[in-house]
């Protein structure tokens, strides 16, 4: 081999490495490499020479120009990455994105604020190992008053003013339960003793203010057995509201009147805004303590109504307004916004 | 029912303070809402004797200059533009500069030094408005009480505060004063207000008679002569009035007194226009009127009770009092009824005529018929003292006179039903705290008599209720009864229930929360027929009066409501009750839940041309919420009819299983139009229970780890072509290799002929144990595509 050819292969090794240095990015690069090492390439057609030569010649021609093409190789996947880097170098040092902009959201819709309310107040008594039952909202007057033992033409009927409902043929009188306790006379008409049910849903009532709506929820719960107790009510109250509040939830239990329970009471809670501090507190109104559950021990004239042995089993019901566990809640000003369903206010709560 | 405390201190002749008696009568049942002073305000008005009055020098208007002694012997000089300026000595009350008096419109004000006509004026003569004593403003207020310096915040009742107390149904016993200060007394541990055991004088007779003694057990006419009837003193008109009634006259005060005092309504009658001079108790006869105290004259029905004179009813019997036979200012003998009316009758009356009065508030509740006799002489005394009238007459009917009521007690059943260890001497104890009397029978039972006040003890865990009210409740430990498992499957469709929300959360959808009664109007808007709807016989409004048979109407007005706030986009649901005829065989309506969809608005999109939501936005979110819910995949097809509510080119019948779950479809152009709604709105109401899960529990699938090959084929289509079934064949026929078919591109015009449209479609192929060969999934694109051209006239492009 003359060392005219090793000395031009220097030279072309040389300036591939210059050309490959200089060039400025991915196309320049690629006509580089196409201009020594593509099929017409300088490299190339050094190679495609080699049969043309005389046999002894072929070998060290053919190794010297294959070292040549090797280390043109080298060059270009060398620059190939400088520019890959060089590239990154200025993708990073672009302007930051701006994170002000929307984002494209998927999303997630959200339920009633009483559903949610009432979810979690159901399923706080399934963990304390109560059924869920639940029955018509148009109710038979018998299982809405009679059988719950309120007394005709009382006074006590004036809480429940009812909503009827108009058919011809109706033997029976029809109305919108004014509470879910019609559940309870249900339960116990269907099932023997014991029971131990909770029964949401919706009530009705012909109320109409900020503070009543024509038709809201309740939880009605019942649990009887040999052995119930008023201390027990009181127990199950309070581990009931542990877990919906926090443990520490202050409570008060109070004599009251509801017509299906005997003794009545009513289980408070203390002011979950200002704790009983604040003489102006709009929650409490200054007394400190929040009226939500209603309760006591079943009437012995709805257990006989049901068929159940008065002198047997004695049970305690009690129920509260989910309305009003959301209104606290979700500090809503005015019940009916519950009903409205403005979309600006589901979205606030 | 509002109580004074000072009253209640008298009563008690104890004075517990405010707040311990609060405290107590809330935990016992009687529960204090508000505790208000009042009063407070009369501490810088004092009593004053007037010295001198004289006319004033300038003025045109008739006031005069009064020179008063605020009891320090000083003379001030204050402008009194009153009529009725005592002559000197008279006391007045002296409100002086600085001083806070109340204005014409009831708001605090405080005085000063001012001239009133050009006269320097020292203070102010006040009016029992001023003071908040009463209401009267004809003139200033002449005191008969007090000495001079006085604060008039020290006169018999002025400074007082005010019990708010909520007095449930059932206890009609704390309707009044006594009936309070009684309760108060056994919670505290205090004596209780001795009994007023007085009995009739020995009179004459009152021609009265009692015709219906099942409606009225016991009548007591009394009849006073000699009354003057005039003002009340100062003392029984500032109590009337903080106790919010009016005061009249010193007859009719003294009857609303006794009735707050002891919570017996009274009436007196003016014996001199009472036809006869006599009154009967009976049942209203057919046809008969009264005009009543109110002026109204109402009619009356045979139901009513009514008392009446030789010529008519002249009362409505422990309601409402008849104008004719009122007492008014030359009455001088009346007639003082006390009677017992039947709760039920009176509650009955008073609902019909659509009153109700401070009387049948209290016989709604039930009154203490033992009490009768002392509570009418109670009157009589008081009658006697502020009127000068006498007792000349009495007649006393009570032909069903019993003993008091016996309940019998097992002293162990106390404890066992509160739940903690309660001996027998507690039980005596707070029972005859209340009024009670307990005879033992033996170690373990007593008879406990029950006072005539508490008409609602009656049966054994009555009194349990009462010894744990005496005890407190509130003293009570919380105890957990023992646990029970819960029934298999007893939370079923609550729980399904909260799996759908769950779902249609997590699809993006905002859960709605509606009244149950709609507006006609609303069914209307979307096709329905509220004729068919069931109706309620006393809505609060028209907008209120149909039971909805569908959740959708009032949704679609929701969104009405919606837009004219500016809010297009809609994405709800609701999940409730919908009612239908016929009713069933136990009377009721035809009662399920629904669910309920709407999409209204733009899709979603971001910096993209907005484009409204459709038909296939709704079918997707069905196809998911099925999915998701039922666990088995939804059909969609055209049979039956499309609702009234869906637009008849774009509805679906939606079924899972074999059974029809509902509709969904985008809403008619008519309803659209008739409900004022920009559109586009769709929407799907499905059954609830259709959504229940019905798929067996799928097996997990190992996924294969072989590569997946594509295949896209472009087909023009006849648009009439359902899609779906192109799609089922290109399936069917590319075979079990073909994880997929997907729809990837819809196009419209170019030289595709008209009413035709070019579809591309995305064909996955894999086998789950070998990688495909490319011949091989040409092979089954191309049959697929042959199968597509003989069944559907798709022609490839
Ligand atoms: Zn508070």
């Amino acid at each position: 081999m003359s060392d005219s050819l090793s000395d031009a292969l220097a030279a072309l090794e040389a300036e591939v490495r210059a050309a490959c240095a200089a060039a400025r990015d991915d196309n320049e690069l690629r006509q580089t490499a196409a201009r020594y090492l593509g099929v017409s390439g300088t490299l190339t057609r050094l190679l495609k020479r080699i049969p043309e030569l005389p046999g002894p010649e072929r070998k060290p021609f053919g190794q010297r120009v294959n070292a040549a093409k090797v280390a043109a190789e080298a060059c270009v996947a060398q620059a190939h990455a400088r520019l890959r880097a060089e590239a990154r170098e200025r993708e990073l040092a672009r302007p930051a994105a701006d994170v002000t902009l929307p984002g494209r959201r998927r999303k997630v819709g959200r339920r009633h604020p009483i559903q949610r309310v009432l979810e979690e107040v159901v399923d706080t008594f399934v963990g304390l190992g109560f059924d869920v039952a639940e029955g018509p909202e148009a109710e038979l007057s018998v299982n809405n008053f009679d059988r719950l033992g309120f007394p005709a033409d009382h006074p006590a009927m004036d809480m429940h003013d009812s909503f009827f409902v108009a058919d011809l043929d109706a033997a029976a009188r029809v109305l919108l339960r004014t509470h879910t306790s019609t559940v309870q006379v249900r339960e116990m008409l269907s099932h023997p003793p014991p029971v131990r049910v909770v029964a949401p849903g919706a009530v009705y009532r012909r109320d109409d203010d900020v503070t009543h709506s024509p038709m809201f929820f309740q939880l009605e719960g019942l649990l009887v057995d040999e052995g119930v107790t008023l201390s027990q009510l009181r127990g199950v109250l309070e581990a009931f509201l542990g877990r919906l509040l926090g443990e520490g939830v202050k409570t008060r239990f109070r004599a009251s009147y509801f017509p299906f329970v005997e003794p009545g009471a009513e289980l408070d809670v203390g002011c979950l805004l200002c704790r009983g501090e604040d003489a102006s507190c709009r929650v409490c109104k200054g007394t400190g303590w929040l009226e939500i559950l209603g309760c006591g021990m079943v009437d012995p004239v709805v257990f006989s109504n049901v068929g159940y042995d008065p002198e047997r089993y004695t049970g305690f019901a009690f129920g509260m307004g989910i309305d009003r566990l959301a209104m606290l809640r979700y500090r809503v000003p005015d019940i009916r916004l519950l009903y409205e369903n403005d979309p600006r206010f589901l979205a606030s709560v | 029912m509002r109580i004074s405390y000072q009253w209640l201190v008298e009563l008690l002749g104890a004075d517990p303070g405010v707040e311990a008696a609060a405290r107590a009568l809330t935990l016992g049942g009687l529960e204090v809402e508000e505790a208000v002073p009042v009063g407070g305000l009369l501490r810088g008005v004092c009593v004053a004797v007037v010295r001198a009055s004289r006319p004033h020098p300038s003025s045109r208007q008739p006031l005069t200059l009064v020179t008063v002694d605020p009891g320090d012997g000083s003379a001030l000089e204050v402008v009194c533009g009153a009529p009725n300026v005592p002559p000197a000595g008279g006391r007045v009350a002296l409100a002086r500069v600085g001083a806070t008096v109340l204005g014409r419109d009831g708001a605090p004000f405080t005085l000063e030094a001012r001239p009133v006509a050009g006269v320097q004026s020292h203070g102010m003569l006040c009016a029992e408005d001023e003071l908040g004593l009463g209401t009267d403003h004809d003139g200033i207020l002449v005191l008969d009480e007090g000495a001079p310096g006085d604060s008039v915040a020290s006169l018999p009742g002025a400074a007082d505060t005010l019990l708010e107390v909520n007095v449930t149904p059932n206890r009609g016993d704390a309707l009044s004063h006594l009936g309070v200060a009684r309760d108060l007394a056994a919670l505290l541990g205090l004596r209780r207000p001795p009994e007023d055991a007085r009995a009739l004088p020995p009179v004459g007779p009152v021609d009265v008679q009692v015709l219906d003694p099942a409606r009225c057990p016991r009548y007591l006419g009394l009849r006073l002569e000699g009354a003057t009837v005039r003002r009340s003193p100062r003392w029984l008109r500032t109590r009337l009035h903080r106790l919010g009634v009016r005061p009249l006259s010193n007859v009719v005060d003294v009857t609303n007194y006794v009735m707050l005092e002891r919570g017996q309504p009274l009436h007196a009658f003016d014996l001199a226009r009472l036809e006869g001079a006599r009154l009967e108790v009976r049942r209203a006869r057919e046809g008969e009127q009264l005009k009543t105290l109110e002026g109204l004259t109402r009619a009356l029905s045979t139901e009513d009770l009514v008392i009446a004179d030789g010529e008519g009813a002249v009362a409505l019997a422990g309601v409402l009092g008849g104008e004719r036979s009122g007492v008014s200012e030359g009455t001088t003998a009346l007639l003082l009824e006390c009677a017992a009316f039947d709760p039920a009758g009176v509650r009955r009356t008073a609902r019909r005529l659509g009153v109700h009065t401070e009387s049948s508030h209290r016989f709604e509740r039930g009154t203490d018929a033992r009490a009768i006799a002392a509570n009418a002489l109670r009157a009589a005394e008081l009658l006697g003292a502020l009127t000068g009238a006498a007792i000349t007459g009495a007649r006393d009917l009570w032909p069903g006179e019993a003993p008091r009521r016996s309940v019998p007690l097992r002293f162990a059943s106390v404890g066992a039903l509160l739940g903690v260890e309660v001996p027998p001497e507690e039980s005596r104890r707070a029972l005859e705290a209340l009024g009670c009397a307990v005879t033992e029978v033996d170690d373990a039972r007593c008879e406990v008599q029950v006072p005539g006040w508490r008409n609602d003890l009656s049966r054994p865990v009555d009194l349990i209720e009462e010894v744990g009210r005496v005890r407190g409740f509130d003293t009570l430990p919380g105890t957990l009864p023992p646990t029970r498992p819960a029934r298999a499957g007893s939370r079923g469709d609550y729980h399904h229930r909260k799996r759908l929300r769950a779902a249609l959360c997590a699809l993006g959808l905002d859960e709605a929360v509606h009244y149950a009664f709609v507006a006609p109007r609303e069914l209307l808007a979307l096709g329905l027929d509220p004729g068919a709807a069931l109706r309620l016989t006393n809505p609060l409004s028209e907008d209120r009066s149909v039971l909805r048979p569908s959740l959708l109407p009032r949704l679609v007005a929701g969104i009405g409501q919606a837009q004219r706030y500016g809010e297009d986009e809609a994405r709800l649901f609701e999940l409730g009750s919908v009612f239908a005829r016929p009713l069933g065989d136990d009377g009721l309506p035809q009662e399920r839940t629904r669910v309920a969809l709407v999409l209204g608005g733009p899709r979603d999109a971001w910096l993209a041309r907005p484009q409204g939501v459709d038909l296939y936005d709704m079918k997707g979110l069905v196809e998911e919420l099925v999915l998701q819910t039922a666990g088995v995949p939804a059909g969609f097809d055209r049979d039956g009819e499309a609702p009234p509510w869906a637009h008849p080119r774009a509805f679906a019948r939606v079924t899972v299983g074999e059974r029809e779950a509902g509709h969904l479809g985008a809403l008619h152009p008519d309803a659209l139009e008739r409900a004022g709604l920009r559109g586009p709105v769709v929407l799907a109401e499905l059954l609830a229970e259709a959504l229940t899960e019905r798929g067996a529990a799928t097996a997990a699938r190992s996924p294969s780890r072989q590569p997946a090959v594509r295949r896209d084929v472009c087909l023009a289509l006849a648009e009439d072509t359902a899609v779906g079934a192109v799609l089922d064949t290109l399936k069917s026929v590319a075979g079990p290799l073909c994880e997929r078919v997907t729809l990837v591109d819809r196009f419209v015009g170019g030289d595709l002929p008209e009413g035709h449209h070019a579809l591309t479609f995305g064909l996955t192929f894999r086998a789950s144990d070998r990688s495909l060969q490319d011949d091989e999934v040409d092979r089954l694109r191309e049959a697929a595509v042959r199968e597509a051209r003989t069944r559907h006239g798709a022609v490839q492009r």
